[in-house]
């Protein structure tokens, strides 16, 4: 049985974040970096080789031809990016990376890593959001080469349609840290995502349950938080509104989902803290 | 379907709403509200739920329960607000083609649904008090607001 195929990054820097007025690789989100920059030092400290996805007539900033991969179709998206790095290098596996994921983490990728299924055509995360593929950052195997390349040319152009519609053997893992996948396509995402990095105010609302609402003297309010997570930010309010109840005996719940302690959430999340059950 | 009502339960419909042809056995189980709690008088109770959220853990529950016994037809309803003694607090309805199941998902789903369910309960006492039910590890000493 022969080596599984080396692993090969391909940062996605072709598209022309329209909707986010700027172009996403040059945005800085934190430590100075640019997302570019962020990504390529990150696939660095992985030990995986990176070269950077352009459009056909985009500057490269200066990098050497050889490490770049051109968009050799048309410069249809993410899909055709692919198709142009599979034709140059068939030999290797691509690990896909698009530039508007703020969050990513050395984790997330180490996990992508680890848990890659080389037998498989590719492996990916499922989103947090709708439990589908999540193809901004995923490995693409040799043996995927021909489906993608087949679905470029029959102007099929959506990624996500690919890994699930059966034509490909994948493989969908559990992002530990599911919040790494977030994207920014807009400068609302961007805020949003940049004052939760900063620990910024986030508004939100807060519903208190069975014996909480009776404390809290209020069934729910809306109000602004720097809190990282709903414990940090249950333990604000206990203090806050001389709460009685411990957090060993509350559940807590995120946008309709039971979520621990350590959850974060967005501006605008609606935050539920719940006592034990009596029902039935 | 796990349903939340602020109505009376119609636990005759459910019961004909899992009736199949097929079906040798049927459990349903009522939960009634009663006249006492811990030694002391009850003249009532409120329900309130976290209606989504209760939903959809419901739900879940009557899929476990079908996927555990295969051919069992499970229904679920859950009233809330202010119920007096006697009432229905709960109906669940189970056919299925042998007794077995029907008693087993019964059970499974009663059980399950008051572990799982974000339902609350705020029993009145006849000496005026009031107490938030199943909170035994909840602290005492917070400020109480009648509705």
């Amino acid at each position: 049985m022969s080596a599984a195929p080396k692993v090969v990054g391909l940062m996605l820097a072709g598209g022309k974040s329209r909707r986010m007025g700027e172009d996403k690789a040059a945005m800085v989100f934190r430590d100075g970096q640019t997302q570019l920059e962020m990504i390529e030092s990150l696939l660095s400290d992985v030990g995986v080789e990176s070269f950077l996805s352009v459009r056909a007539d985009q500057d490269a900033a200066g990098r050497l031809d050889d490490t770049i991969v051109r968009d050799a179709f048309g410069d249809v998206g993410p899909l055709g990016a692919l198709a142009s790095a599979q034709a140059m290098r068939p030999d290797v596996a691509w690990l896909v990376v698009a530039c508007d994921l703020p969050m990513l983490s050395k984790q997330a990728v180490e996990q992508l890593l680890a848990d890659r299924t080389p037998s498989a055509d590719a492996t990916f995360f499922s989103s947090r959001f709708d439990g589908r593929p999540e193809p901004l950052c995923a490995i693409w195997e040799p043996s995927s080469a021909a489906a993608v390349r087949a679905t470029v040319d029959a102007k099929k152009l959506c990624a996500r349609h690919l890994l699930e519609d059966g034509s490909l053997d994948v493989v969908a893992l559990t992002p530990d840290d599911p919040t790494a996948l977030d994207n920014a396509n807009t400068p609302e995402e961007a805020d949003a995502i940049r004052k939760q990095m900063a620990g910024e105010p986030r508004q939100v609302i807060v519903r208190y349950f069975g014996v909480l609402g009776a404390e809290a003297g209020m069934p729910s309010e809306s109000l602004a938080t720097s809190a990282a997570s709903v414990g940090e930010l249950f333990a604000e309010l206990k203090a806050a509104r001389s709460l009685v109840q411990d957090a060993a005996i509350i559940r807590a719940a995120v946008n309709d989902e039971f979520v621990d302690w350590a959850a974060g959430f967005d501006d605008g999340a609606d935050i539920a803290f719940m006592p034990p059950f009596a029902g039935g | 379907m796990f349903e939340i009502t602020d109505e009376a339960i119609d636990c005759d419909a459910l019961k004909r709403s899992v009736q199949q042809d097929d079906c040798g056995g049927f459990v349903s189980f009522e939960g009634w509200v009663r006249n006492h709690h811990k030694g002391r008088d009850v003249v009532g109770l409120s329900y309130s739920a976290y209606r989504e959220l209760a939903l959809k853990e419901g739900t879940k529950v009557l899929a476990e329960a079908e996927a555990k016994w295969p051919g069992a037809r499970v229904l679920c309803t859950h009233r809330i607000g202010r119920l007096e003694i006697g009432d229905v607090a709960v109906c669940v309805a189970v056919a299925s083609p042998h007794r077995e199941e029907a008693f087993a998902a019964c059970r499974y789903v009663i059980d399950e649904v008051k572990s799982r369910v974000p339902i609350w309960k705020e029993e009145f006492y006849a000496d005026g008090s009031d107490a938030w039910v199943g909170c035994d590890g909840c602290k005492k000493g917070g400020a109480h607001h009648h509705h």
